[in-house]
């Protein structure tokens, strides 16, 4: 397993329209002694980072109305929203999917569903601890 | 350096860097190759020349002389220097980048170079002048990365044993690759490159497949994954010895 319980608690925002994917990985980062916050789509998550608020991971889907995942990281690689390392999760593991989130600066890329020890493994290796 | 910089505003991309590196190797044929698709020289005759120079000692620049009047070799090295266009100029010969575009990133950073005072007991550094792209190769490659591809395998492996999602770490071991794959290839690491490509190339048949086929996958190949982490760091060796 990833990042324990007895490290320092990490705070991470959950970029993803899905309530439920949104009460799950807060569920997995609560044992693993982490905070998670909801923004519903990529529009919310800029809102979010505006205020002083630190995060030190975000997971962001890919799909979502509003704003994607992928508009998001445009819009991050133009305006320097943040430097945060953000974790890209998708239903798709597919070359190209991959190849373009690398482009828009993504730090790991993540398949849905994954598991408490895949999820700890993607959030160590985003944060360099891997 | 300036192109880093430009990468990290993102003018440019990785990938428009990779496309245009390619196109300047293309370009940047000796002046012999040039002297053959004018027809100046045929194929056979550099042959000659070679063999001459092997045999008297003598230079291949001094022995082509006898092939090529003096006034038509220095108009014939004038042209092949318009067309042997560099790697900036091929960014905008792919409409990646407007020249005026490049001309004005480069005022821009120009201003931006902070004055370095180089100290004596500075520890010496790989050179940034005499191939950028080696520097950023070592640095992409380095022992961190190393470390990280090989857990990237060992989770992989676990995965498979457990009858779990060996994919989702498939992808980031797919991820660390491309990312070395672009570096070596800007760093003209021809073999490692190709090596690399080759790879990257059969994962990509793998990496969509259905769970039990990574996990037969991982089974028949986690020597050969072992192997090949040990050959791509022995070429990076190579070219920080």
């Amino acid at each position: 397993m990833g990042i324990s319980s007895e490290g320092e608690c990490v705070k991470i925002l959950i970029v993803d329209d899905s309530k439920a994917i949104f009460i799950a990985v807060t569920e997995m980062l609560t044992r693993m002694g982490h905070v998670g916050t909801w923004a519903m789509d990529g529009q919310k998550a800029i809102e979010i980072l505006a205020t002083s608020e630190k995060f030190d991971a975000i997971l962001l889907d890919w799909n979502m109305p509003n704003m994607t995942g992928p508009e998001f990281l445009e819009k991050n690689l133009k305006d320097k929203i943040t430097s945060t390392p953000i974790i890209m999760m998708t239903t798709e593991n597919k070359p190209e999917f991959i190849k373009k989130a690398i482009s828009l600066g993504v730090a790991e890329y993540m398949m849905k569903p994954f598991t408490p020890d895949i999820l700890a493994n993607k959030l160590e290796m985003a944060l360099g601890m891997l | 350096m300036f192109l880093r910089y430009l990468l990290e505003l993102r003018v440019i991309n990785e990938d428009m860097c990779i496309d245009a590196y390619k196109r300047a190797q293309e370009r940047n044929k000796s002046f012999f190759d040039f002297l053959i698709k004018k027809e100046c020289l045929k194929p056979t005759q550099l042959t000659d020349l070679i063999v001459a120079n092997l045999e008297s000692g003598t230079t291949v620049g001094a022995l082509l002389k006898d092939y090529l009047e003096e006034s038509k070799r220095s108009e014939l090295f004038n042209e092949y220097l318009k067309t042997n266009q560099s790697f900036y100029d091929c960014l905008i010969d792919l409409n990646f980048i407007t020249s005026e575009k490049l001309t004005s990133h480069h005022e821009e950073y120009k201003k931006k170079i902070p004055v370095k005072i180089i100290k004596i007991e500075d520890k010496p550094v790989v050179s940034e002048t005499a191939n950028p792209f080696k520097a950023e190769f070592l640095k992409t490659f380095s022992e961190n990365k190393l470390k990280k591809i090989q857990k990237l395998v060992l989770l992989m492996m676990e995965e498979t044993k457990k009858n779990g999602q060996a994919s989702n770490y498939l992808n980031s071991f797919y991820q660390e690759l491309h990312l070395i794959h672009g570096a070596a290839t800007l760093a003209g690491v021809q073999t490692l490159s190709k090596y690399l490509a080759n790879f990257e190339e059969e994962i990509e048949k793998i990496i969509q497949q259905e769970e039990a086929v990574v996990h037969e996958w991982i089974n028949l190949n986690h020597a050969t994954l072992d192997k090949f982490i040990a050959k791509t760091w022995e070429y990076r060796q190579k070219e920080s010895a």
